[in-house]
């Protein structure tokens, strides 16, 4: 199936990354010539190259599966679908994070173009074939982030924040890097169908598998943040900008969803059961650790960012079940989770104005009174997080549920559903702040209309998501037995 | 030509409506929110009447709606009612409308909100009761709990959001097991959510145990059953009067439902074997939780109380399995759903007008508000089960069947009349008669005419029903003989 | 004066409904009839039979003399109650305090019940139920938030070291599982 000669034919899959690349650098050139005040035109590039980009991505969608690169590019049809989702969730975290940049002076070239290789790195996990392509396009995305998020200088928090992302994201690509080897010397390759094929059929090495499983997986874990590995994540998205903490935190996901079914699905396959162990205690741990450390946080970011780890075991629930099932079913939470990432941050965003960041739980006191609709929107997304119907969190839980289950862990299902309970009282509690209380300090929304806009649609998706989760369900369905 | 369609409006109405308040309501000038609002109310109780006038006395599914929701799960919109399910949506949207009758002047803060809260959580309610799929049941299920959250935390007492977070902290745990029990039994199906399959399928004695406590958990919760009832005297308390009327008469009902829909059909073998569990904690809530109403100072709390007591007699009549029991169970269910609602809707009266819940702050209303008085003392005497009343069939009717059982079940349950009595009445007199006991009472007006038709509504039905409890029992019967058959069939193996 | 008013009506209703609530066909088919039932239907000849008996009972004559008696002693001689009194010392005492029965339920039953109440609502509803079970667990989850909480330190070494025992963590139990 690999092709070895290299002709334009062959490259035609990658189009939608090839395309971005060649905006990235042209944009990068563009910047140069702009005065500062003209910093918008670069914004709305950036804007129009996801766009764009996303428009060619989804034109891809249903085509055939194609392994391409010597056996280092797949587009099937789950890239395909996350491609599009990747790049519209960074475009709507550009536009949400519009103003809140603008005012700090961070609307800069570097921040977009940042954000431009960043998205790149993600298009190039999804369709990894190899794991050399899934490091790179890993490496392309991390590196990305770290500056993004040390880009706001003057901010010790932000810098400090930085500084421990890349120190130990530097040590998970090194356990990564060293798993991989493992695999290599277990298998013999690097490329995942002949890794897959060799673990099959009894030619590889077990216990250098495992070893490089172990090493592997916990590079992983720390991408999505599940518990061990998880320390970073409340430490960044607290001291990070608020639009690059949503970059940090939303679209990557997709890729690291995308990262572990390539290495777990399509590589590891037959080490099902040695991975399945681990991923029951990451599950586990990442559930208790992000619902029960959430409840003592008094900054928004943090505890949205414990909320993350929770969200991540959860995720992490759907794969560990092994199947189809329980693939198309993370991949669906995977997706519902970004939207309700979207919209939860970019209500921080919406708050926030010059000189204030509306982080603290206080700050969202008697929203109700000054905006009923934005209110309204904060709602359905914590109810969304909670996993209350009907909004699309409740709809993501369900099918996660149903495949662990199926899978024969009638325990972990429950422990699952008993942290869940805990963890509603959080998001509840926000709740109670927008509509119980009543405001302390004076509360602005950003002007911006096309802001408004993303927002509402984020907010609204996860409700409408919610009441007719079938066509999304179907397509993940049909992604993960197409792809997998 | 709605015909198929019954159901569905019965839900969809109101949350239209619901949402049509959302937009039109204004803080300043309530008025159009409010009349929208009754008018959504009075068409959500209209479209209810062809189940009413239309329904045929039979054990089979009726006014079925069918169509496909999610395919990727088999998740369908199947709605269809009995005659356990028909009754319950008629009093809830009767209900709503009174809810909206008597919000008019109490409440003026954040009034769109209120009314499209009560109305969404009408539709919802009838959504819960009409439901035939389990995914769909639960979704309205738990999607009635965010109404219900806001309406306690906004519009509550002093103590609201505590109450509010644990009413729905509580309500969560018990039903997210139950999720759990339903994909379990999803998987067992081979891809069914259809509550009939449910109960068709057969299921081994394990699993039909951690089934049945899974389903417990939520439906217990929601009863109350003692020891999960704590929630209800604070919800109760810090509710804002419609609020209080919602809960007592209806959410409280589902938990009944869910027992009949639910617990005994999936899993006869695992009710059997839990019978005695069930009738002990129904017979501690009517005796120790009677004993606790004696001595509440709140006349909101003496009725939450009151509330779970005679709910306890509803899950004794389930649990006894003959058909006096289950029948009786039923019709006290409807019952308090009336007495209840009438009981809030006075205390309502009395505390919009001297902002008080305690007993000790009243005494000799009946000298300044005799009318008022009249009402409350003849829902009291319903409350206390008075031959005449609708409280009396329902309870009489449970005692007779708890007597072919055993005779301690009757006695213990029979106490409920002397405390049901001791706690109510005593209360009305402290409250209605004596001396005019401040300045505050001898300034009381007596009931306006919004009061008076809400008041009066009631006493019709309570008497209605009360002495004609055949109009009710003929619609029920054919339902629970059917359930009642089916109970006794073992599904093991 | 109230009683009289609710006793009349009652007289009436009671005479009217008797027979079809108890052994007709009031309730429909919802209430079973039991063989207690039927036994006391043979022995049932209607309402005013019912009075016709009434007359040939003790307590119906007894009735009748106390309300002659009381007829006698307040209406017809009212010094003589007070003289009664005089004559028969501690009795009357006994007797208006009904032999104590009344102050026996008061202390017994109605005291005792509102005493056994409150202990139930102070210890089990509020004590047991609300203050360990349900904000206790509150509590305790809350507890262990702030404990948990902790040990984020915000030092790098302390987050990396985590990792490192993650990884081992994981080797071992992956090891010992396959033992290999």
């Amino acid at each position: 199936m690999n092709t070895a000669t290299f002709s334009l034919a062959t490259m035609a899959p990658a189009i939608p990354e090839i395309v971005l690349s060649l905006l990235v650098f042209t944009l990068l050139i563009v910047d140069l010539t702009l005065r500062d005040e003209d910093r918008h035109v670069t914004y709305w590039l950036t804007i129009l190259s996801l766009v764009g980009t996303a428009v060619l991505a989804a034109a891809t969608v249903g085509r055939p599966t194609v392994v391409t690169f010597s056996g280092m590019f797949v587009s099937d049809l789950m890239s395909q679908v996350l491609k599009v989702a990747t790049l519209l969730t960074v475009a709507a975290t550009l536009v949400l994070g519009r103003s809140y940049l603008a005012v700090r002076g961070l609307l800069t070239g570097e921040f977009m173009c940042l954000a431009l290789f960043g998205t790149l790195g993600m298009m190039v996990m999804i369709s990894a074939h190899h794991f050399l392509t899934l490091y790179l396009g890993l490496e392309l995305m991390a590196l990305s982030q770290y500056a993004m998020v040390a880009l706001q200088r003057d901010s010790a928090r932000a810098t400090e924040a930085a500084m421990k992302y890349f120190v130990l994201g530097a040590l998970s690509s090194g356990l990564l890097l060293y798993g991989m080897s493992m695999i290599y010397g277990a298998t013999g390759s690097l490329e995942l169908t002949r890794v897959a094929f060799s673990i099959e059929h009894g030619q590889a090495q077990h216990l250098l598998g495992v070893f490089g499983l172990v090493f592997v997986v916990a590079g992983v874990a720390f991408k999505l943040g599940a518990a061990p590995f998880h320390m970073w994540i409340p430490d960044v998205y607290h001291g990070a900008a608020t639009p690059a903490t949503l970059f940090v935190g939303a679209a990557p996901k997709i890729a690291a969803f995308a990262f572990v079914m390539r290495l777990l699905g399509n590589g590891l396959q037959g080490m099902t059961v040695d991975w399945q162990q681990m991923l029951v205690v990451l599950a586990l741990a990442s559930m208790a650790v992000g619902n029960i450390v959430a409840i003592a946080q008094a900054n928004i970011k943090r505890m949205l960012a414990y909320s993350t780890i929770s969200h991540m075991g959860f995720l992490v629930l759907g794969i560990l079940a092994g199947n189809d099932n329980g693939y198309s079913s993370a991949m669906f939470y995977v997706l519902a989770y970004v939207l309700m990432t979207l919209g939860s941050f970019g209500m921080i965003m919406l708050l926030s104005r010059a000189g204030f960041e509306a982080e603290n739980l206080d700050d969202f006191k008697g929203l109700n009174r000054k905006s009923k609709w934005y209110a309204f929107m904060m709602l359905v997304l914590m109810f969304s997080l909670t996993g209350l119907p009907p909004t699309v969190g409740f709809f993501a839980k369900l099918a996660v549920l149903q495949a662990v289950l199926e899978a024969g862990y009638t325990w972990l299902v429950v422990v699952a559903v008993l942290l869940s309970v805990i963890g509603a009282f959080y998001y509840l509690r926000i709740v109670k702040l927008m509509y119980m209380d009543e405001p302390v300090g004076e509360i602005t929304l950003d002007p911006r209309a096309d802001t408004r806009w993303v927002l509402s649609i984020t907010a609204l998706a996860t409700l409408v998501l919610g009441i007719l989760p079938g066509p999304l369900m179907d397509l993940c369905m049909r992604a993960i037995t197409a792809s997998m | 030509m709605f015909q198929g369609y019954v159901l569905s409006l019965t839900i969809w109405v109101p949350i239209a409506f619901g949402i049509a308040v959302l937009v039109i309501g204004r803080d300043q000038s309530p008025l159009p929110a409010r009349w929208t609002a009754l008018a959504g109310s009075v068409l959500g109780l209209v479209v209810c009447i062809p189940l009413w006038t239309g329904f045929q006395p039979a054990a089979e599914m009726q006014f079925v709606e069918m169509g496909s929701w999610i395919p990727r799960f088999n998740v369908n919109y199947h709605l269809g009612v009995d005659g356990i399910a028909m009754p319950l949506i008629l009093l809830n949207s009767l209900m709503t409308v009174l809810v909206v009758v008597a919000h008019w002047e109490v409440i003026t803060d954040k009034v769109s909100q209120y009314l499209a809260a009560f109305l969404i959580m009408s539709g919802l309610i009838n959504g819960v009761f009409a439901s035939l799929d389990a995914i769909l049941f639960y979704v309205f299920f738990e999607a009635m709990l965010i109404p219900m959250f806001l309406i306690i935390g906004v519009w509550g007492g002093p103590n609201r959001v505590y109450a509010a977070v644990k009413f729905f902290l509580y309500t969560l745990l018990g039903s997210l097991l139950m999720l759990a029990a339903f994909i379990y039994l999803y998987n067992q199906t081979n891809g069914s959510f259809e509550i009939l399959d449910f109960h068709r399928l057969p299921i081994g004695e394990t699993a039909q145990k951690l089934i049945f406590l899974a389903m417990f958990m939520s439906f217990a919760v929601k009863v109350p059953m003692w020891p999960v009832h704590t929630w209800l005297p604070d919800a109760h308390v810090e509710a804002p009067t419609g609020g209080s009327v919602i809960l007592a008469a209806i959410t409280l009902k589902i938990g009944g439902y869910g027992f009949l829909r639910f617990n005994l059909p999936i899993t006869p073998d695992a009710s059997h074997f839990f019978d005695t569990f069930m009738i002990t904690l129904s017979l501690i809530a009517v005796v120790y939780i009677g004993l606790v109403a004696l001595v509440q100072q709140d006349m909101k709390k003496l009725i939450a109380y009151s509330s779970i007591s005679h709910m306890g007699f509803v899950t004794l009549g389930f649990f006894i399995f003959n058909s006096d029991g289950m029948l009786g169970g039923l019709i006290q269910m409807v019952s308090h759903g009336f007495i209840s609602a009438a009981m809030f809707l006075c205390v309502g009266v009395l505390y919009d007008r001297m902002h008080s819940r305690m007993i000790a702050d009243y005494g000799g209303v009946a000298n300044r508000m005799p009318v008022f008085a009249a009402f409350f003392v003849f829902f009291a005497m319903a409350n206390s089960g008075l031959p005449g009343t609708s409280g009396f069939v329902g309870e009489f009717m449970v005692i007779m069947g708890t007597i072919k059982v055993s005779f301690w079940y009757t006695f213990l349950a029979a106490t409920t009349l002397v405390f049901g009595a001791a706690y109510t009445l005593w209360m009305v007199k402290r409250v209605v008669f004596g001396e005019v006991a401040n300045a505050h009472v001898a300034a009381l007006m007596d009931v306006g005419r919004r009061e008076l038709f809400f008041l009066a509504l009631l006493a019709v039905l309570v008497l209605w029903m009360g002495v004609y409890p055949k109009a009710f029992s003929d619609v029920m019967n054919p339902t629970i003989q059917e359930l009642l058959r089916h109970v006794s069939q073992s599904k093991l193996g | 004066m109230p009683l009289i008013l609710l006793a009349i009506p009652s007289v009436f209703i009671g005479a009217m409904t008797i027979g079809p609530m108890l052994y007709g066909d009031w309730f429909g088919s919802s209430i079973a009839r039991s063989a207690t039932m039927e036994a006391l239907a043979k022995e049932w000849h209607g309402a005013f039979g019912m009075m016709v008996h009434a007359l040939t009972t003790l307590p119906f004559w007894l009735a009748i003399a106390g309300v002659a008696t009381a007829w006698f002693l307040y209406i017809l001689r009212p010094d003589l109650p007070a003289v009664i009194k005089k004559r028969l010392g501690v009795i009357p005492v006994i007797l208006e305090r009904k032999y104590g029965f009344d102050d026996f339920n008061d202390w017994f039953f109605a005291g005792g019940a509102r005493r056994l109440g409150t202990g139930l609502w102070s210890w089990g509803d509020k004590t047991i139920i609300d203050g360990i079970m349900v904000n206790g667990t509150a509590r305790l989850i809350g507890w262990f938030a702030g404990v948990a909480r902790g040990m984020q330190t915000g030092y790098i070494y302390h987050y990396a070291f985590t990792m490192i025992v993650g990884v081992f963590g994981f080797l071992t139990f992956l090891l010992l599982l396959n033992k290999y």
